[in-house]
């Protein structure tokens, strides 16, 4: 059987990882099948809010990759909390226009990673995002079913 | 008006059926349906605000079949029903009796079932109306209108707290008994009767509930009726738009969604008219582009890849499909989506391509991607030298260079997007149709610049 875009591109990326590694501060916990991946990730150096934190980020595939963006956000369970940031919420969704209007085929699961961490490194204030509750409440499982408004370019 | 219990009337809640029950050994059942399940709607031993119905429907004439026993229009009526007992049921209190007798009712005849139905508004005054406040889950502040704004029509309006007051929706008049067949407290069923009435809604042209389900699915963000059917306390509010500020947030996003700002698709035309071209050994070497940017795989000699006008080259399989759904580079974002201030692109170039040209080799070219390279192909003469380019196909380049003028658009300038530069380049400020339309070449220009300056993270929110 051929197999399929989104499988032969994600092999293709896995490869990619395995031979050429990742970046630092990045570390791929589990991709066990071409539909969930769960990288680590962390913020180096002192300057980070961050500093000593690690998170996981869940990145589940769907069969449209990369012409669709994947699910992506952070896992918030026994052993990993989401991080404490204004675009990520405490279910662990991200607002990053990235996962959203601005994706691009080009990008690969290790970009978003990248595009993620710093996110947080930018980050100067550990806060929620306004309205984390009532978002929260009502969120969908999936977040590429919320329409997100990308407001602040700040961080 | 007060209501004599004697006059009060029961709903069924099993067939939705206004009627006086008929009391067999002491317990009571739906005159129409047999069922049990029926409850008065008298403000003495019911005070629920809203019994106040409209005037019943005719009594049917004697010697018309008995009406069916299920309504299904009347059925979803149940689920409107309780929709509007949670939203409403606590929230107000009738201040006094009901709008309308519901004692009066007329002898029956098609025509005087037709007074209840949503389309009539006109009528004699009883225009006796309520209002209600609430307050929104989300924050807001809505107002719902409740009166008869005709003779026998009750309508339901809907305004927010917004600046200007907001609009109510008083065309929905219909009859409420189809809106709100029963709610509120458990059955009483100490009353009899014995009087038949005709179910409401089966001459209605429209049934008032689908009237207003068809609004609240105008209204829900997604258009999607949740599952709510008919268990109270299981609908979400937040599901529901009812008041104008948040109608008017709904409005918001389903045109940001629609915007400029999202993402559009290239049309069909385009994405079939981008040139193709085979790789060949010499291309390939001196390309540097030496994979596929959407599956990453490595191009290969004699392979076919369609090239935008940007230069950036993909597989045609790989790069289809992103075009269908986002008309932009994956690259660097070139938009292959005119801007509609800028007009019909397409409109252009009638001048001296003519039909015929589709006849050409297709290595030359569609009549289409010849219009597409005057439109956006400006990159292959004048854009600045660290832009991406390519091995070009001979015939491709030569045109690209044909119809730019190259100077037209200083690489550099910044943006005042419109004729300025072609002002300041001291040519006439004439737009011509085969011209790239100066906001393209700036918004490319922008966006390679920016691709270059930052890393992925210039796309992070």
């Amino acid at each position: 059987m051929v197999l399929s875009i989104s499988s032969r591109r994600l092999m293709k990326e896995l490869k990619e990882i395995e031979t050429k590694g990742t970046p630092p501060g990045i570390q791929l916990l589990k991709a066990d099948d071409m539909e969930t991946w769960i990288f680590l990730i962390s913020v180096l150096g002192d300057e980070t809010v961050y500093k000593g934190e690690t998170f996981a980020l869940k990145l589940k595939f769907e069969p449209g990759y990369p012409i669709d963006y994947p699910q992506v956000t952070f896992l918030s369970d026994d052993q990993y909390q989401p991080p404490l940031h204004p675009h990520v919420y405490s279910n662990g969704h991200i607002c990053a226009s990235i996962l959203g209007s601005e994706w691009s085929p080009v990008l690969t699961a290790l970009s978003i990673c990248i595009t993620i961490q710093s996110m947080l490194a930018s980050c100067k204030k550990k806060e929620r995002p306004p309205g984390n509750d009532r978002y929260v409440r009502s969120a969908p499982l999936n977040p590429k079913l919320t329409r997100w408004a990308y407001e602040d370019d700040t961080v | 008006m007060s209501t004599n219990a004697s006059q009060a009337f029961w709903i069924c809640h099993e067939c939705g059926a206004q009627m006086r029950p008929l009391t067999v050994d002491g317990v009571s059942h739906c005159a129409s349906c047999n069922g049990e399940f029926i409850e008065i709607l008298d403000s003495n031993i019911n005070p629920d605000p809203y019994f106040e119905l409209p005037p019943p429907p005719p009594i049917r004439p004697t010697g018309q079949e008995p009406p069916s026993q299920h309504n299904p229009g009347l059925a979803e009526g149940n689920f409107m029903s309780s929709l509007f007992g949670n939203i409403f049921g606590a929230a107000v209190r009738d201040p006094g009796g009901s709008g309308q007798q519901p004692g009066s009712q007329r002898p029956g005849s098609p025509s005087s079932a037709l007074g209840t139905s949503p389309g009539r508004s006109s009528g004699s005054s009883g225009g006796r109306g309520r209002t209600l406040n609430f307050n929104l889950p989300g924050g807001g502040r809505g107002q719902v209108m409740f009166g008869s704004f005709g003779g026998n029509g009750i309508g339901i309006g809907a305004i927010g707290s917004g600046d200007d007051g907001g609009l109510g929706m008083p065309g929905s008049g219909g009859d409420l008994a189809s809106f709100f067949p029963g709610f509120g407290p458990p059955p009483h069923l100490q009353r009899g009767g014995n009087r038949h009435f005709q179910p409401l809604g089966q001459n209605d042209a429209m049934s008032p509930d689908e009237l207003i389900r068809s609004m609240l699915a105008a209204l829900t963000i997604d258009g999607d009726m949740p599952q709510i059917h008919g268990i109270p306390g299981r609908a979400n509010l937040g599901d529901y738009v009812l008041s104008q500020q948040g109608f008017d947030q709904v409005l918001e996003q389903l045109m940001r969604a629609a915007g400029p700002q999202g993402p559009l698709p290239a049309s069909d035309i385009v994405i079939n008219g981008l040139p193709k071209f085979k790789l060949t050994e010499e291309s390939l070497e001196t390309s540097q582009f030496k994979d596929c940017p959407v599956c990453k795989e490595e191009f290969t000699v004699g392979e076919e890849v369609k090239r935008i006008p940007c230069k950036h080259i993909f597989h045609p399989d790989c790069v289809d499909p992103w075009l269908k759904v986002n008309g932009s580079c994956p690259v660097c974002r070139f938009s292959l989506v005119p801007d509609e201030s800028n007009g019909p692109p397409r409109t252009t170039g009638t001048d001296t391509d003519s039909p015929d040209t589709e006849t050409r080799d297709p290595q030359q070219g569609s009549y289409v991607s010849n219009v597409l390279r005057r439109l956006w192909g400006q990159t292959g003469t004048n854009s600045d030298p660290s832009s991406p380019t390519t091995e070009d196909p001979p015939d491709a380049a030569g045109e690209a260079t044909a119809v730019t003028t190259s100077g037209r658009v200083p690489s550099e300038s910044p943006p005042p997007a419109s004729a300025a530069p072609q002002a300041a380049s001291g040519e006439p400020v004439v737009r011509l149709s085969t011209d790239i339309p100066a906001e393209y070449t700036e918004r490319h220009r922008r966006r390679e610049r920016e691709a270059r300056e930052s890393l992925p993270d210039e796309d992070l929110d």
